[in-house]
């Protein structure tokens, strides 16, 4: 099993300044995902995890496949009619089918989460790699300036800014994705001052190898895993917190349904129809609790213990 | 307010674990204080626990205009007239008896005598006039209150218990106002303090009970001040009010407020929810309500747009007509409110019957939009000339149904082929917007006023920055509802006002939907509650049956 982890040469590639980087990072995503693929089909509870985000993913991409009801149309007759196999999850006070616009929601939510994440990923990613590779009193100014994004929570943050931004699905993916902007500079300082320490990099400025092309061949690709699992495990926190304002009623604008905003459709009946909010509730829960477990994945080896 | 904490964090942080069967709403039965005591004859003695939907943010009723503030402000302050609840007949409470001048500009009021603050100082005419000049000094912190002394040129004190109040212009609603929160009468004391000041403490009125306390978005409360005598011609009794205390709880969340109700937590609510008011009631609570007089909940067209749609006259109409509020009243509301027949409220002074004009008639609608050029589009939407039939409205909620209504009306136009979008905006940030272009129709949740100059403070006049052309309907509105403001003799004010009525809704300037109703949660041992006429709380009356 450890052979199939670590080939040697690998290694040596990493090492020496002259490999083939396209390749190498061929080789190594590849053996993750082996190593992954292997290690879902060994845990039944991970496996449920990708099934789950599969079929979110699925659902944002085709709702159509999903069901054939139209998540708009207002049906006064059937309003608040509790699940059954017409309406798998009900029908909310305007008789709309809960289910359809729980699958529909699923697009909105989702791609907001993503842009929220990739807004975060790249800025964050940027800032990081600067301030740690430039060092000095530049790095200093920049971290401060990251310490006090860090001291605000980061949900008061994106609320703040979606006010300033305006209300709206993307105003709102940009806020939450700014609010995780410190996080993932201050994580990819951290591995940018452990890589450049490394003797391969020291090795690489002395052989006169230009400083941006050090920092993209050498130095960038080994922090790629830390951040990877950042990534993952953001996502699932910025479901959460697209899902935070649209409920506050930051986001999507009525009648479009996103997950957030049909909890707090729901929240005058819990008394009364409580499918409403359990129903997209559990939709973000599920969602959440699957990603977070596959970040975990993706953060430790798997292999045998 | 531990609840209302929790409930706080938990909606910030994830409100989502809603979901997770926090039956907060539900929490407890209808276990509730038990029974009714007492035999019939009011009490004396208790605490009423109040839980407010809206923190009132300023007490000080010459600044504040929020129902909930003025449902604490009424217990503490006085006003010179009160109005009938039934009748809307004004009536003596401070002033025993006034005169109005002929041209409707000067106004005397003779002033009840013995009548005392709770910080001891007397009521006289140099007190109405140090409020009415504070009214108009305060100028735009006071606007509700200083658009009900437009034109104020002066208060003579004629002795001391005499005091006229002259205006530069008729001002035929004046008298009404007299007996709204928003000119109660304020100690001189709390008039020489600041206004910031002012919102939080120290309002000394000559009302049933005193301030105690305000917490802002917590609580307030007030105690009952000995030695009152002085009560409207409206009440049923005379004397010292029976509650001894009034502890009002500002509770946002509707559910939490109804659970709180059906707990026994509070022995009554404000604003109950429509969701909730079938269980209250099943649970044996008392529902009070009553329909708010003034505008109705409607759309009104933004009057800083110019934009194809909204200028043309048959979109207007075809809007009015497309819009179908049995079905907003049966599907998002409940028995409680009512189809709207005009864009006053049935209970208004001075409203006129414009059902007809207003019934649903989506074959109308379409015809309409067809002879205007707007033909259906592939989508569904009409176009013409290549432009999409959309039209916007700018909404804030203050926790009523106001979305599920919007949601419904947007499915309802989208039947003729119009579509509406929403754009929500958080409180006092929709009007800036309105004035930037954004929204062809801003949506209004009603407005209480048992006089119809209402319509003219809170319908936004048509065209501030595109003036309406001369002769159009626009501009007949405006004129009409200038013109209702300086009219005196009361069959020719009602006469204006009905025209203004249908300029509104027959050239579509305001879509009215329904009539908005104050709907209170009561515990079965509170009694002898009473709404004023404009569907305030009225607790003087107010008794508790196990007190």
């Amino acid at each position: 099993m450890s052979g199939l982890g670590v080939p040697s040469e690998s290694v040596a590639h990493d090492g020496g300044l002259g490999g083939p980087p396209a390749q190498r990072r061929r080789t190594g995503l590849s053996r993750r995902g082996r190593e992954i693929c292997r290690g879902v089909l060994r845990q039944p509870i991970l496996a449920a995890c990708v099934v789950v985000v599969a079929v979110a993913v699925a659902a944002a991409l085709a709702p159509a496949a999903f069901t054939g009801a139209d998540p708009l149309r207002v049906r006064p007759t059937a309003k608040l009619h509790s699940p059954d196999g017409t309406h798998p999850f009900g029908t909310d006070q305007l008789g709309r089918d809960l289910f359809a616009r729980v699958v529909h929601g699923a697009g909105l939510s989702l791609s907001c989460a993503a842009i929220a994440v990739l807004v975060g990923l790249i800025a964050g990613s940027l800032v990081g790699l600067t301030a740690g590779f430039v060092g000095g009193a530049l790095d200093a100014a920049v971290m401060r300036l990251v310490d006090v994004l860090l001291a605000v929570p980061s949900l008061l943050l994106a609320t703040t800014l979606v006010t300033t931004f305006g209300f709206g699905p993307v105003q709102t993916a940009l806020a939450v994705g700014t609010s995780s902007v410190a996080g993932f500079a201050r994580l990819m300082r951290a591995e940018v001052l452990r890589v450049r320490e490394q003797a391969y990099v020291e090795a690489a400025l002395v052989a006169g190898a230009r400083r941006l092309s050090v920092l993209r061949r050498h130095i960038l690709p080994h922090t790629r895993g830390a951040v990877l699992a950042l990534t993952a495990l953001d996502f699932g926190g910025a479901i959460l917190a697209v899902s935070a304002l649209g409920f506050l009623g930051f986001g999507a604008q009525p009648p479009t349904p996103e997950w957030g905003a049909l909890v707090a459709g729901g929240r005058g009946y819990l008394d009364t129809a409580w499918w409403m909010t359990a129903a997209p509730g559990l939709a973000v829960v599920l969602t959440v609790l699957a990603l977070n477990r596959i970040s975990q994945a993706f953060d430790t080896p798997t292999g045998p213990r | 307010m531990v609840t209302r904490g929790f409930w706080s964090v938990h909606v910030l942080s994830v409100g989502l674990a809603a979901t997770l069967g926090f039956g907060l709403a539900g929490c407890g039965g209808s276990g509730g204080p038990a029974g009714a005591g007492g035999d019939g004859s009011p009490r004396t003695g208790g605490n009423l626990r109040l839980g407010l939907g809206v923190d009132p943010v300023c007490l000080d009723p010459q600044q504040s205009g929020i129902a909930d503030a003025i449902n604490i402000e009424r217990s503490i302050v006085d006003s010179l007239t009160a109005q009938d609840p039934k009748t809307n007949a004004i009536v003596p409470w401070l002033a025993t008896s006034w005169q109005v001048s002929p041209d409707a500009a000067g106004f005397t009021f003779h002033l009840r005598s013995g009548v005392t603050f709770s910080d001891g100082s007397a009521l006289t005419a140099t007190t109405v006039r140090d409020n009415f000049d504070a009214v108009v000094r305060a100028g735009g912190r006071a606007p509700l209150a200083a658009s009900y002394l437009a034109g104020y040129r002066g208060t003579d004190v004629i002795d001391p218990l005499t005091a006229r109040v002259r205006f530069g212009q008729p001002n035929a609603q004046f008298l009404q106002a007299t007996s709204t929160v928003s000119l109660g009468l304020l100690s001189s004391a709390t008039l020489a303090r600041p206004l910031a000041d002012r919102c939080v403490s120290g309002i000394i009125g000559s009302g049933p009970f005193v301030l105690d306390s305000y917490v802002p978005r917590q609580s307030v409360t007030v105690h009952r001040r000995a030695g009152y005598r002085w009560g409207p011609a409206t009440a049923r009794h005379t004397g010292d009010a029976y509650l001894d205390k009034i502890t009002y709880s500002i509770i946002p969340d509707g559910g939490v407020r109804a659970g709180a109700l059906r707990s026994g937590q509070v022995g009554g609510v404000t604003a109950l929810p429509v969701q909730d008011t079938s269980q209250v009631r099943q649970a044996g609570l008392t529902v009070a309500r009553k329909i708010i007089p003034g505008v109705v909940a409607c759309l009104s067209v933004n009057p800083f747009v110019s934009r194809p749609a909204i200028d043309d006259s048959s979109v207007r109409r075809a809007v009015v007509k497309a819009v179908n509020r049995a079905e907003v009243v049966g599907t998002v509301l409940s028995d409680d409110y009512k189809v709207a027949t005009s864009i006053l409220s049935a209970s208004t002074p001075g409203y006129a019957d414009l059902g007809a004009s207003l019934a649903y008639d989506p074959a109308g609608a379409r015809k309409l939009l067809d002879a205007a050029g707007w033909t259906a589009g592939p989508d569904g939407i009409r176009r013409r000339g290549g432009q999409r039939l959309t039209l916007a409205v700018a909404w804030t909620t203050n926790g009523g149904p106001d979305q599920e209504v919007l949601e419904l009306i947007q499915q309802q136009l989208r039947q003729v082929g119009i579509e509406l979008t929403l754009r929500q905006f958080v409180t006092g940030q929709a009007f800036p917007a309105m004035q930037r272009g954004i929204g062809d129709y801003a949506w209004g949740a009603g407005a209480f006023r048992t006089d119809p100059d209402i319509l003219r403070a809170k319908i936004v006049l048509p065209g501030p920055v595109v003036p309406p052309a001369p002769g159009s309907p626009a501009d007949r509105l405006n004129a009409a509802l200038a013109r209702q403001a300086a009219t005196v003799d009361d069959a020719q004010r009602r006469k204006v006002v009905d025209e203004a009525q249908r300029l509104a809704v027959d050239a579509g300037i305001t879509v009215p939907v329904y009539e908005i109703p104050a709907v209170v949660g009561l515990a079965k041992d509170v009694r002898g509650f009473a709404f004023t006429a404009s569907a305030n709380l009225f607790l003087y009356d107010t008794w508790l049956g196990n007190g």
